[in-house]
């Protein structure tokens, strides 16, 4: 297991114990009633689901092979034995032929210029209609097994056997289907072709987007947690203590956004990639190294853009501080950290939820610009900054090559909509505000 | 004599595929020329959405029902285009606002907005305009418009703001003003000069007034007839003066009884003394905003401090509560220090809305007691009961909740630690009449039950009559005059209170 691994299992296991804390209370209960109104955070919530299960199969490391330095996880072993052949050089989706042409010696003795086949390409190669109904009918099958997995073990929890299911149920039910099934086609394909071609070495562009999804979790969360609680403290301190407090931490945040975002990350990174080359005997493997270069650019990430959500957050501590609620509760001698955590901070959460929201999108958008920089992750790594950055030389080439830019484009795409769709829906649901309509209209619907 | 505007069968529903009551139900009223018509009612009787209808101003999701009709000089108003629509409203029709401030765009000076409204409706040359308009600013007592006219809203005092809005209503010379609750935000002295002025206008233009409020005693001075509304139906009219002496209707007769009289409350005997402050100063840079107020708290009794906004009395409670430090004199007790709490003005901003109701009080209990989660709700459930809620209420949240039992729950809270003094910040202000009367009412039970000092700050006559033991009169942050209610409310001395006293009834 790699360092970033714990971390994303300790995440996962977090927001799994606040999302079954919140299912015990009606309060709770009521909240996710309002997420599940609207069809798109049903939607954004699946995807959600399914980006952090991928996350989290890539994030179990088995140690198998030190002396080849092959550190693979759960979700290599997974892929199809296809997907791993590397080609030569660049080759287009489903393409049977490399995109280059060779110039190569034919039977006669003359020279040639031809495309010669992909290594992963046989003489007997199943159509893709068949492959896609073979999938269509995996994926029926894996999807009615986890329907009544999930189903039985709700009747367990529950204790009660009859068969009833919301519409929002059956709707997120519906959208894991189709989800499946697709997942399921591309994975038929995939044992034949190189659904989404190869690039400039030969390797699988699938495989690459998918395990790049790992790389870009792991950056937006770890770096928008770490941003939080200095985010948080700092801008709740200075807009309720005044004074001096708040000229230090006003003073700090100032230097720092005076200071160009990407030379103080760079500087960062810089310091820390020559530690890590001075101490080769702090790592076993390579894999080891990269993952700490990545942990370590999540941490530089967060403690260099505080300062912005800082700025809101003091704001609006000015403006609730102000009000009554909490003139009556310095009456009521309540203590001063209770003041801020029970009457501040839940009324300035709607900043720090839009603010997530649009850093985590912000984040891993960053890692593409450093990686620009040749500052981002590690090489080795997979991610979506390192595909893009080598698809600049791809654009300007001809004939051109789209594909590895089109398809780590549609993933990012898809995980940070998602991601901002279900941060809208959550603020919904966090303010009470919106209960009593929601509760009006259930009530009249009855 | 034909009435001028014809309402007839209005019917206003919000969302109209849901199953819901009218927000207002068949409603039926004509105004005459020259008339000013009170529509009386508390909040969400339908009163406002009634005046918005006829300037064709309801809010989003509101619908008139089909059978309803709006005639006003026998043009059928709701049935017209939006073009001939808009040439009858703000021309035969104006309105004045409750709230000038956001009436008016901030980013605009006066003469502009005015000049806006009367050149909509009359193709005219600009100087005509503009002499129409500083006709009408006299006209409302703005005495130099050339002056105020180059001035933005905000730089304009409350009245003259108020002043300034209804002379842009009365720049078109309408037929019909629709006043929506326009002396409410102001203070007596304020609310007498504005009335005298609406007055003025109905008597010399002949200009009929819909006059929408949820005070009577504006009603008595203001009105040739009154229509009460509850629950968006129209239970009685009547003219004025007669209605306050032959209301039959049960509702009216409750709202009339609800009503504070003049009449100062017995005194009570003297009690112990919690606090006595001395010479209490508090300056705003060079602002002096109260300057050397002295008085004594006493037990079970209630001292009132009332003036004009501005006058510096919510500095003297902040002081007594400790939320702004004193700049100049002190505080003293007698015996043990007392615990102080406060009663605020809005009750919409004294509870914190992410919270529910019990775990606001619970939290305090805890704070003061050291109890156990469950036990705590238990005696926030007790709370409740006390201050007349019913103890499920801990699971709402503030907004679930209408003002009045807001600040039952404000009152709950602050008797959690047993205080010794209670700061009432103009607590019934922001009420309707009956709930003020038994928000009062409840106030005085707890008062001899848990002999509580009162410090009460209003600008009402009636709140003071009925609460006060001991008022003190205060003017530009200086005590003008300190008395006995009884004395005081009968027997002023001092001119400013007798002026006080004289628009107050």
């Amino acid at each position: 297991m790699l360092v970033s691994d714990y971390f994303i299992w300790g995440f996962a296991l977090l927001v799994a114990a606040i999302i079954w804390r919140q299912t015990r209370t009606e309060i709770g209960k009521n909240r996710w009633v309002i997420i599940s109104q609207k069809k798109s955070s049903i939607i954004a919530m699946v995807l959600l689901v399914f980006f952090m299960g991928i996350t989290l199969l890539d994030s179990i490391h088995i140690h198998a092979d030190s002396i080849n330095q092959d550190f693979p996880s759960l979700l290599d072993l997974a892929f199809p034995k296809a997907a791993q052949i590397t080609e030569t050089s660049y080759s287009a989706p489903l393409a049977t032929h490399s995109y280059q042409a060779e110039v190569m010696l034919t039977k006669d003795g003359s020279f040639q210029s031809s495309f010669p086949a992909l290594k992963i390409t046989h003489t007997q190669m199943p159509s893709l209609l068949i492959l896609s109904l073979k999938g269509i009918a995996w994926g029926l099958l894996s999807f009615a097994l986890l329907f009544c997995v999930s189903l039985l073990s709700r009747c367990a929890i529950t204790r009660q056997w009859h068969l009833s299911y919301s519409d929002a149920w059956r709707f997120s039910a519906l959208v894991t289907g189709i989800l499946l099934i697709i997942g399921a086609i591309i994975y038929q394909i995939a044992k034949h072709y190189h659904v989404l071609g190869t690039d400039q070495v030969g390797q699988d562009i699938l495989v690459q987007t998918i395990k790049s999804i790992r790389t870009g979790v792991i950056i937006g969360t770890l770096s928008t947690l770490s941003m939080l609680p200095l985010a948080v403290v700092f801008g709740l301190l200075a807009g309720y203590c005044r004074g001096w407090v708040d000229d230090v931490i006003q003073y700090l945040y100032t230097t720092l956004s005076a200071i160009p975002g990407v030379l103080l990350i760079s500087a960062g990174i810089l310091v820390m990639q020559s530690q890590l080359q001075h101490h080769p005997d702090w790592f076993h493997t390579l894999a080891e190294r990269a993952d700490i270069r990545l942990v370590g650019l999540c941490l530089i990430l967060g403690l260099s853009s505080w300062a912005n959500l800082c700025r809101l957050i003091r704001a609006e501590t000015l403006k609730i501080k102000s009000l009554d609620y909490i003139a009556a509760a310095q009456l009521l001698k309540l203590p001063f950290w209770r003041i801020l955590a029970r009457h501040v901070l839940p009324n300035c959460l709607h900043l720090v939820l839009i603010t997530i929201a649009l850093d985590f999108s912000g984040l891993v958008l960053a890692e593409a610009v450093l990686s620009y920089v040749g500052v981002g992750v590690d090489p080795t790594t997979a991610s979506w900054g390192n595909m893009i950055n080598t698809a600049r030389l791809e654009m300007a080439r001809e004939p051109i090559v789209w594909w590895p830019l089109l398809a780590a484009m549609i993933v990012m795409f898809l995980l940070v909509l998602s991601a901002n769709i279900f941060s809208d829906a959550l603020r919904d649901a966090l303010d009470p505000r919106m209960r009593s309509s929601n509760l009006a209209n259930k009530e009249k619907a009855s | 004599m034909t009435s001028l505007l014809n309402i007839a069968n209005l019917s206003i529903r919000f969302n109209p595929d849901v199953n819901q009551t009218d927000a207002v139900c068949d409603l039926d009223l004509t105004v005459a020329p020259g008339e000013c018509v009170a529509l009386v009612g508390e909040s969400g009787s339908g009163k406002t959405l009634t005046g918005l209808s006829i300037m064709q101003l309801l809010p989003p999701g509101a619908h008139v029902g089909t059978h309803s009709n709006l005639m006003l000089n026998d043009i059928p108003l709701l049935n017209l285009k939006q073009k001939t629509m808009r040439s009858h409203l703000g021309k035969e029709v104006a309105m004045i606002f409750q709230d000038a401030l956001s009436a008016f765009n901030p980013i605009q000076t006066l003469k502009k907005q005015l000049l806006e409204m009367r050149r909509a409706h009359y193709r005219e040359s600009k100087h005509k305009s503009l002499r129409i308009i500083k006709e009408r600013c006299l006209e409302v007592g703005l005495n130099n418009p050339d002056d105020i006219l180059t001035k933005y809203p905000h730089e304009l005092s409350g009245g003259m703001r108020q002043r300034a809005m209804i002379a842009m209503a009365l720049v078109n010379d309408p037929l019909l003003l629709i006043a929506d609750e326009p002396t409410t935000a102001l203070d007596t002295l304020l609310q007498q000069q504005i009335i005298d002025l609406l007055k003025q206008c109905q008597e010399q233009r002949r200009c009929a007034i819909l006059f929408i409020t949820h005070d009577f005693h504006v009603v008595k001075r203001m009105a040739n007839r009154v229509a009460v509304m509850q629950h968006g139906k129209l239970v009685e009219t009547g003219n004025i003066p007669a209605f306050f002496h032959t209301a039959s209707h049960p509702y009216s007769k409750h709202l009339l009884s609800s009503l504070l009289t003049l009449s100062p409350k017995e005194s009570t005997d003297a009690s112990d003394c919690v606090l006595s402050a001395h010479q209490l100063s508090k300056r705003f840079g060079n602002h002096l905003a109260c300057d050397s107020i002295s008085f004594n708290l006493y037990r079970s009794k209630t001292l009132a401090l009332i003036g004009e906004s501005g006058s510096g009395k919510t500095s003297v409670a902040r002081m007594v509560a400790g939320l702004s430090t004193i700049d100049d004199g002190n505080m003293c007790w007698p015996n043990t220090t007392p615990s102080i709490q406060m009663i605020f003005q809005d009750p919409y901003g004294s509870l914190n809305p992410r919270m529910t109701i019990g775990h606001i009080l619970a939290e305090t209990l805890r704070q003061h007691q050291d109890l156990k989660r469950s036990l705590a709700f238990e005696q926030a459930k007790q709370h409740l009961l006390e201050v007349g809620l019913p103890s499920d209420f801990v699971w709402r949240y503030p907004h679930e909740l209408s003002g009045g039992q807001r600040q039952r729950v404000a009152i709950a809270r602050a008797l959690t630690t047993r205080p010794d003094i209670l700061i009432l910040d103009e607590p019934t202000s922001a009420l309707d009449v009956t709930i003020q009367k038994h928000l009062l009412h409840l106030l005085k039970d707890l008062q001899k039950q848990y002999h509580m000092a009162y410090l009460l700050i209003t600008h009402d006559m009636g709140v003071v009559a009925d609460m006060a033991d001991d008022v003190m009169v205060i003017r530009h942050g200086q005590c003008v005059e300190s008395n006995t209610a009884k004395l005081l409310l009968t027997q002023p001395t001092h001119a400013y209170t007798q002026s006080l006293l004289n628009h107050a009834i």
